[in-house]
């Protein structure tokens, strides 16, 4: 079964642009998506639309199944509690240290304010070089850092669908190098990912299908069973 | 022609404010439904924000809210015993202080301090995604950042309207003996037989009711500001204008209702 799927799906742009339309898409569990687009801004349009920040104005998006319903909110956050997202907009509280934002998901689901950090979370901070500063608040670290932190927050929700905006430049060159070097059980799972980036690394050894976006569509996709259409 | 442009100028500003006021008795509901169903999930983490609010709401207040009371305490009980004698002085205190002043006074302080904070505070988020990223764990806005809010400057505008009357009459009659030699001996007698339990319910009330206006206020200007950095000092001046005006009908409305 599908884990995404997006029919004649189209969307209002940010700004002047003229927005997405006629997105048919489908992501199965395990892709490893290179987005592709044109205009970077048309990117970003749809991984916030997949991320569910932004209500279509006509479609029908299924998550495993299921239609969404964009009327109510509230329905939503199952669906986004499940969904890894890493972008510029990604941000953290800023009246909270980044080990409380990484933490705040389970002080709230599991109803207690005593919890650490999980090992794989703690672990995956201090290889990415996160442990002296875990302690501060996001305005006190480099921004490098800070998506570092959103990056390893996110991958700490066990999340179905992880999507990435330009990830070597907001996490650093390097630091999506290590990031991607160090989640290799989700790179290699069922977890499904979708990337737009130029990185080399990615496209080369991660990625096993491409999206490309022309003129305000997904214009056709390449790889095994694309599931995409003009 | 004038005449159309002017009752389409009417009209579309009244359609306006009924919207507005529609928007904000749908927030409030809101509020309230998920007061009295909460969520099973959260609560510790609510009940931390709501101590944090209290804290910065009503405790780091107290420095300003004191000498604000001695200062407008100690001036009104020296104009009012220039005009009464110690049993009409004690029954002006209550009537202007505790019934009108005391409570207008504490949510005036609230609006300059607290509530331009929270509209600044959630404009800030919403225009920095950080409500996009509470979302994006899973969390309902509403329930971790709403509701703390509601409940801890609720408690706190009701805190600092009992420290601001204790603050006026006590501080201010001490205040005005020290420094004039204006007869007030039996002020407190005149005091205790002139107020009543109404008198104690009705600033109760009050309090309530300006911190709820003032939350749902700022916390609605802060959700519906468009993700402009411009916006947040417009939204600001909005919410602090609409809080005043609210707290001002809402005292007028428990007044009427409870002493006419």
């Amino acid at each position: 079964m599908s884990l995404i799927e997006l029919f004649s799906y189209r969307l209002a742009a940010e700004g002047n642009r003229s927005g997405l339309s006629r997105v048919n898409l489908r992501l199965k569990p395990g892709d490893t998506c290179l987005l592709d687009a044109d205009v970077p801004e048309d990117a970003h349009l749809l991984l916030r639309a997949l991320a569910t920040l932004i209500r279509p104005i006509s479609g029908t998006f299924r998550f495993s199944g299921e239609s969404l319903d964009f009327s109510d909110y509230r329905r939503l956050l199952p669906i986004k509690r499940r969904i890894g997202y890493v972008a510029q907009d990604a941000a953290m509280l800023s009246n909270r240290t980044l080990r409380q934002n990484m933490l705040i998901m389970r002080y709230y689901f599991e109803n207690s304010l005593r919890i650490a950090l999980d090992p794989p979370t703690e672990n995956l901070s201090k290889r990415l070089g996160l442990e002296g500063v875990l302690d501060r608040l996001p305005a006190e670290v480099d921004p490098i850092m800070r998506h570092l932190a959103i990056a390893v927050r996110e991958v700490s929700k066990s999340p179905v669908l992880i999507l990435l905006n330009r990830p070597e430049e907001i996490m650093g060159k390097e630091g999506f190098h290590r990031f991607l070097r160090e989640v290799p059980d989700l790179l290699a799972g069922k977890t499904a990912w979708l990337c737009a980036t130029r990185n080399s690394f990615f496209i080369e050894h991660c990625c096993n299908r491409r999206i490309l976006i022309r003129k305000g569509t997904v214009v056709s996709g390449t790889g095994p069973d694309d599931g995409t259409s003009a | 022609m004038t005449l159309d442009r002017l009752l389409g100028r009417i009209g579309r500003n009244s359609l306006f404010s009924i919207d507005h006021l529609l928007n904000l008795t749908a927030f409030t509901r809101r509020l309230f439904a998920l007061m009295v169903r909460p969520p099973a999930v959260g609560r510790a983490l609510v009940r931390r924000i709501v101590f944090e609010q209290v804290y910065f709401t009503a405790v780091q207040a107290l420095p300003v809210i004191i000498p604000f009371a001695l200062i407008l305490g100690a001036m009104l009980i020296f104009q009012f015993a220039q005009l009464s004698g110690p049993y009409d002085l004690g029954k002006t205190t209550v009537l202007l202080i505790v019934r009108e002043f005391g409570p207008v006074a504490t949510a005036v302080l609230v609006i300059l301090r607290s509530a331009t904070a929270v509209t600044i505070e959630i404009g800030y988020m919403n225009v920095l995604h950080e409500i996009d990223a509470v979302e994006m764990m899973g969390l309902d806005p509403m329930h971790l950042i709403c509701i703390p809010r509601l409940i801890g400057i609720t408690s706190a505008v009701l805190c600092l309207f009992l420290v601001f009357d204790v603050a006026s009459i006590v501080g201010g009659y001490g205040l005005a003996w020290l420094v004039s030699d204006i007869p007030l001996g039996g002020i407190f007698t005149g005091l205790s037989r002139a107020i009543t339990v109404s008198d104690i319910i009705v600033g109760v009330v009050k309090a309530i009711l300006f911190g709820i206006t003032i939350t749902v206020t700022c916390l609605y200007h802060g959700f519906m500001l468009q993700k402009q950095i411009t916006g947040v000092p417009v939204a600001t001046a909005r919410a602090m204008i609409e809080c005043s005006f609210y707290c001002l009908l809402v005292n007028i409305a428990v007044s009427i209702l409870f002493y006419l």
